[in-house]
């Protein structure tokens, strides 16, 4: 790792990923201020958003009781957007558009190799992946305290599910990586990332919604974090941590075959 | 036995879609000197020193730099070498400060020697706290300038040094880098201005099309070079014509009674391109 273009990195997007990483804590407040008065409401809900809830939330965890509602700044298709965002901010920027305006040319002139530059983005995220993390958590600390419910919130499953909202942060993050690597163009990078997490999205949904279709969860990030085999066991799936956290390290590894294959920098 | 080299290649090739790179490149600068790459636009230099660098991987031959072999070296090469880029980006988000700071610590360079080398260009350090998007091209330039100078490296590769840069500030770079070679450092100094090199180098080598056409002293060059000679004569319209061979034999040319008014300057790199290759190339 290079501590100078760590330094770089954190002054360039720092303050961004901050914001971005507001995202979730945001979700949590909002359900927090509105979830005394849907949650009287709760069986009338039930009914009507049904379909609703399935589509994007699955059906083994009912969003309008105290431990399924806070679990939304987890998985609330706006948090996975800024997590997918705040992933790939730094690869766009530091990797993609340094690269079409040369300032990469110039950095890989220096004493600094493709690998150890590869490593300090992988390094760089990490911090930024607990800060969605606890973003998150405290999102639900937020929302739930809004709402007077925070001591019948399992907090223990909650600290899991923030442990597994980095590791998917950091997944899409070495995605976005690995498809900066591979483009020539900012744009191009951003178009594909957006098209995958697109259709990554839409194999998650469809895996909740049609039962014939449960096998497509296993080939989607978003899938193998499971919220709620997680409240439930009140721990990480060890499924879910070797399937995150081993694709996570093999596409960062990928990153950086990759770009040592490249032939002009 | 010679001098030891600070770059050497033998047969590094590199090719682009459409023919266009460098061929078979042979090439070798002794330590302390200041070595003159002179070509068109296009003609390879970039590519060259791109792969001097090992910013691009080659299709053929080798390369060894400062006596290291240039693939597989890593960064402990590119510390020892100043590189200054033709098409110089800088980060433009950053402001100035940030960008020295940032390279100082890559080459791990002491504190206030980019500083002390923009005070030599005539920079206004207050300017550092502005961003680079903010800085015009010779601004920039001054800084890739310092950025290069700042960590004392025994190789100085510049490309194109001088692009924008008004000529008191030219005239200053050019006593930098006399300065480094005096004191035992190797200058790379690719440009497309002769006069530039004819003024610092002590070598030159002329590459044309991707092939090294020719590697001569600058001494010699200027005895050899093509000149560009205008004449006016009495009740005739202005000639011109390019000479190339013994002065006293162009004096005798001149000295007709109708000779209004004459000038004699370098040729330009087109028509020298055009003698080398034509007349046949000579290493």
């Amino acid at each position: 790792m290079s501590a100078p273009v760590f330094r770089f990195l954190l002054r360039r997007h720092a303050v961004t990923l901050l914001l971005v990483g507001m995202a979730p804590a945001l979700i949590g407040a909002v359900v927090g201020i509105v979830f005394p008065s849907y949650s009287g409401l709760r069986d009338t809900l039930q009914a009507v958003a049904r379909p609703f809830q399935k589509l994007f939330f699955g059906d083994q965890l009912d969003i309008f009781s105290v431990s399924g509602a806070f679990t939304l700044p987890f998985r609330h298709p706006l948090s996975i957007l800024s997590m997918t965002l705040g992933g790939a901010i730094p690869a766009l920027n530091s990797l993609s558009l340094e690269r079409e305006r040369g300032g990469l040319y110039l950095l890989m002139a220096s004493p600094i190799t493709r690998t150890r530059y590869i490593l300090t983005m992988v390094a760089f995220q990490v911090p930024v992946a607990l800060w969605f993390a606890g973003s998150t958590l405290l999102g639900a600390f937020v929302g739930a305290s809004l709402a007077g419910v925070s001591h019948e919130v399992p907090w223990q499953a909650y600290g899991c599910l923030s442990a597994q909202t980095a590791l998917l942060y950091g997944w899409f993050a070495m995605l976005s990586l690995v498809l900066c690597v591979l483009a020539e163009e900012r744009n191009v990078a951003g178009r594909r990332l957006a098209i995958l997490v697109f259709l990554l999205y839409l194999a998650a949904m469809a895996s909740e919604y049609w039962k014939s279709m449960t096998w497509l969860k296993w080939i989607t990030p978003l899938g193998w974090f499971d919220v709620a085999k997680t409240i439930h066991q009140s721990a990480v799936p060890l499924s879910s941590f070797l399937l995150l956290s081993g694709s996570a390290l093999g596409l960062a590894a990928l990153a950086i075959v990759f770009e040592n294959r490249r032939r002009f920098v | 036995m010679g001098k030891p080299l600070a770059i050497e290649t033998s047969g590094l090739t590199a090719l682009f879609s459409g023919g266009q790179g460098l061929k078979n490149l042979d090439l070798a600068v002794e330590r302390g000197e200041i070595f003159g790459f002179l070509g068109q636009n296009g003609a390879g230099k970039t590519t060259t020193i791109r792969l001097l660098l090992d910013l691009l991987r080659p299709d053929a031959g080798h390369a060894s730099v400062l006596g290291m072999p240039v693939r597989g070296s890593g960064g402990e090469l590119r510390r020892r070498i100043g590189f200054l880029p033709s098409d110089l980006a800088l980060l433009p988000d950053l402001r100035g400060a940030e960008v020295l700071a940032l390279f100082r610590g890559l080459y791990g360079a002491p504190l206030g020697a980019a500083e002390a080398v923009l005070e030599r260009l005539g920079f206004l350090l207050s300017a550092l706290r502005r961003r680079v998007r903010t800085y015009s091209t010779g601004m920039r330039q001054m800084l890739g300038i310092a950025l290069a100078f700042q960590h004392d490296p025994e190789l100085y590769i510049l490309d194109e040094p001088t692009t924008g840069l008004d000529p008191v500030v030219r005239a200053s770079f050019l006593q930098l880098v006399r300065e480094v070679k005096s004191r035992g450092r190797t200058v790379f100094l690719s440009s497309h201005v002769l006069a530039e090199i004819e003024a610092t180098a002590d070598r030159v080598g002329f590459i044309f099309a991707g092939e090294l056409k020719l590697v001569s002293e600058v001494s010699e060059l200027r005895r050899r070079l093509p000149k560009r000679v205008e004449l006016r004569r009495l009740g005739r319209p202005p000639e011109s014509f390019v000479f190339e061979g013994d002065p006293r034999e162009l004096l005798r040319k001149l000295d007709q009674p109708d000779l209004l008014d004459f000038e004699v300057a370098p040729a330009s790199l087109d028509e020298i391109f055009r003698r080398f290759t034509e007349g046949g190339a000579s290493r």
